[in-house]
């Protein structure tokens, strides 16, 4: 086991990383992928020093108190008081790690962003913005007010925000469940054959658009927000509930699809053939 | 990321690449976009001139296989890759460094898709998309609109029952409520939008992270069309929602109606209000985690019951 206290700018090389797990509270967090090995590079660092610590294969980045189990469930407003000074903690972190391997991600207020990945990817963060591109694998994510961007992400996806939006483009999924409470959901993807896909929000509006073929079971409903799809599905118009549902397209494994609002619009939208599969991408 | 290469240094790197091996073009192309992840994707354009400058150069020189030419280091090449070793030294700490260039241009390139989508996806099936799917989209909107039109009677009642019901809640729904009872199309939407605004405050004061909070927005969405289904027929003007608290607990407003749920929710109330008035910050966490001293922090610490019990009692039930 080796462990490093660090308070001032450092960057180091590790070999044999097999795990990641951050906590930190405040600053940025970046993980980027590479073939060589595990660097991490920390700057900018405020408040008490961070503890690094690789122990049989897992890289650890977090501070001294913070290093038992179960911290998110202390990280809560009550508990984090009794840590000193918690809130002016900020560092500057950048990883660059294999893609194979599984993160485990808590921040309170940095941003997370993740490109490139095959592993497990748990994200937590309360204030901070989750961004992941190109990311194969289960990933799961959870965030208070922060808002969720994800591109090309294929696997199981499950996010989770109280009041931060969601929004997913490009990639394909097999299983795919986003909560929200106020914040929109929106999704642009391509289903696998017998793909779940759930999506709630309370008043956030959710829109999903699939490819024109998919074939899938829908179901839309909304108690007070408008219903809407771009393909033919039975209305059926209760009081306080609405509700449209069917099936699209005829494949031998239909997916499931069900989402629901309180007050939020739901639509269902339909990506045609023809229109460019790859959502166009931004200048750099 | 091209600022990384100015100053003749795409040169340097290219001289480095070939001296760890002969490589031919593409090879180097596909080198230096795993380099930057995909991100800097130097053209065919920009590497193979490069390539021929360096040729003239005498640095680099090569042999044909297979059809494709393989650039190999000359040894004057070599003694100019060991002259600037420095610069060489500079790029490659410069090119750790930029780990966060990198997952800022991946950041904002990210930014711009989901920009795109939404603008995308705002037209909505009534916008463009509904035009372009022909005719089983219209028809499938002609449905739509007819539905609308038999049930339009009864949804104007109720929402009027609905929205004067919301009117004795507080100042800001009185005002809508009155000023707007004449028409009930634009008093509907008006209802709507405050409610899940009112509902969005709430689920930014909740401050509670994780599954449970989730598990419970799941609940509270059925518990809500539950109850709304149930009682909206019964609600009429004023009636048992003559609650006066504007404090918006997340299971009132959905739990609207609900006599058992209402008491509970009003005992709550008087919890949550403290992180409202404490600081202009509306998020517990934030609240906390830039708290200066111990002493705010405490302070706070006390009134967390109140700021996570909201998901907490909803995961209760």
């Amino acid at each position: 086991m080796a462990q490093w206290t660090i308070d001032q700018p450092a960057t180091r090389t590790l070999d044999g990383i097999v795990a990641l797990r951050v906590r930190i509270v405040g600053g940025h967090l970046n993980i980027l992928p590479t073939d060589d090995p595990v660097t991490f590079d920390i700057s900018e660092i405020s408040g008490e020093p961070l503890l690094v610590t690789q122990e049989a294969g897992i890289l650890t980045i977090t501070y001294d108190d913070l290093t038992r189990s179960g911290l998110l469930e202390r990280l809560r407003p009550s508990q984090l008081s009794k840590y000193r000074g918690v809130g002016r903690r900020s560092a500057m972190i950048d990883l660059r790690v294999p893609r194979e391997c599984p993160l485990e991600l808590t921040t309170v207020s940095a941003p997370v962003v993740i490109a490139g990945g095959s592993a497990k990817t748990r994200v937590r963060s309360a204030s901070g913005d989750v961004t992941l591109d190109d990311i194969n694998g289960e990933i799961d994510v959870n965030t208070v007010s922060g808002d969720i961007a994800g591109r090309d992400l294929s696997g199981s996806l499950h996010c989770n925000t109280v009041s931060g939006q969601v929004a997913v483009a490009g990639g394909r999924v097999s299983d795919f469940s986003a909560r929200s409470g106020s914040g929109r959901l929106l999704a642009d993807v391509d289903l696998t054959a017998a793909a779940r896909v759930r999506l709630a929000s309370v008043s956030g509006d959710v829109a999903l658009r699939v490819p024109a073929e998919t074939a899938a079971t829908v179901e839309l409903r909304s108690a007070m927000g408008r219903v809407d799809s771009a393909f033919g599905l039975d209305r059926r118009d209760l009081r306080g509930r609405s509700t449209m549902s069917g099936n699209i397209g005829d494949g031998i494994d239909p997916a499931t699809v069900t989402t629901t609002s309180v007050s939020g619009g739901v639509s269902l939208l339909r990506r045609q053939p023809d229109a460019p599969a790859a959502i166009p991408r931004g200048t750099t | 990321m091209s600022t990384i290469f100015g100053h003749g240094r795409l040169r340097l790197y290219l001289l480095k690449l070939l001296d760890e091996n002969p490589r031919h073009g593409y090879e180097i192309i596909s080198l230096l976009r795993d380099r930057f992840l995909g991100v800097y994707s130097p053209s065919p354009g920009t590497i193979y001139p490069r390539l021929s400058r360096l040729e003239e150069e005498g640095l680099v020189t090569h042999e044909k296989v297979n059809d494709r030419k393989v650039y190999r280091l000359t040894d004057k090449g070599r003694e100019e890759l060991h002259r600037h070793s420095d610069d060489l030294d500079e790029l490659e700490r410069e090119l750790t460094a930029s780990v966060s260039d990198i997952a800022r241009a991946v950041k904002e390139d990210v930014r711009d898709t989901i920009s795109s989508l939404r603008a995308e996806l705002k037209f909505g099936p009534r916008g463009g998309e509904q035009r372009d799917t022909g005719e089983e989209g219209a028809a499938n909107d002609e449905r739509a609109t007819s539905d609308k039109r038999d049930t339009g009677a009864w949804w104007e009642r109720d929402w009027e029952k609905f929205a004067r019901g919301f009117s004795t809640w507080g100042p800001p729904w009185s005002k809508h409520g009155r000023h707007e009872d004449e028409s009930s199309g634009p008093e509907f939407d008006r209802t709507l939008s405050d409610f899940s605004e009112r509902v969005s405050r709430v689920m930014r004061e909740a401050g509670q992270v994780g599954e449970s909070a989730a598990n419970d927005l799941r609940r509270i969405l059925d518990d809500t069309i539950e109850v709304i289904r149930r009682d909206l027929a019964g609600w009429g003007p004023g009636g048992e929602e003559s609650r006066t608290d504007t404090t918006g607990d997340s299971s009132g407003s959905p739990d609207h109606g609900d006599a058992a749920r209402s008491e509970q929710a009003g005992e709550r109330s008087p919890r949550e209000e403290p992180p409202h008035a404490e600081g202009g910050s509306s998020d517990p966490w934030q609240t906390v985690t830039h708290d200066e001293g111990d002493q705010p922090a405490t302070g706070s610490a006390d009134d967390d019951p109140g700021t996570t019990d909201p998901g907490g009692d909803t995961t209760t039930r």
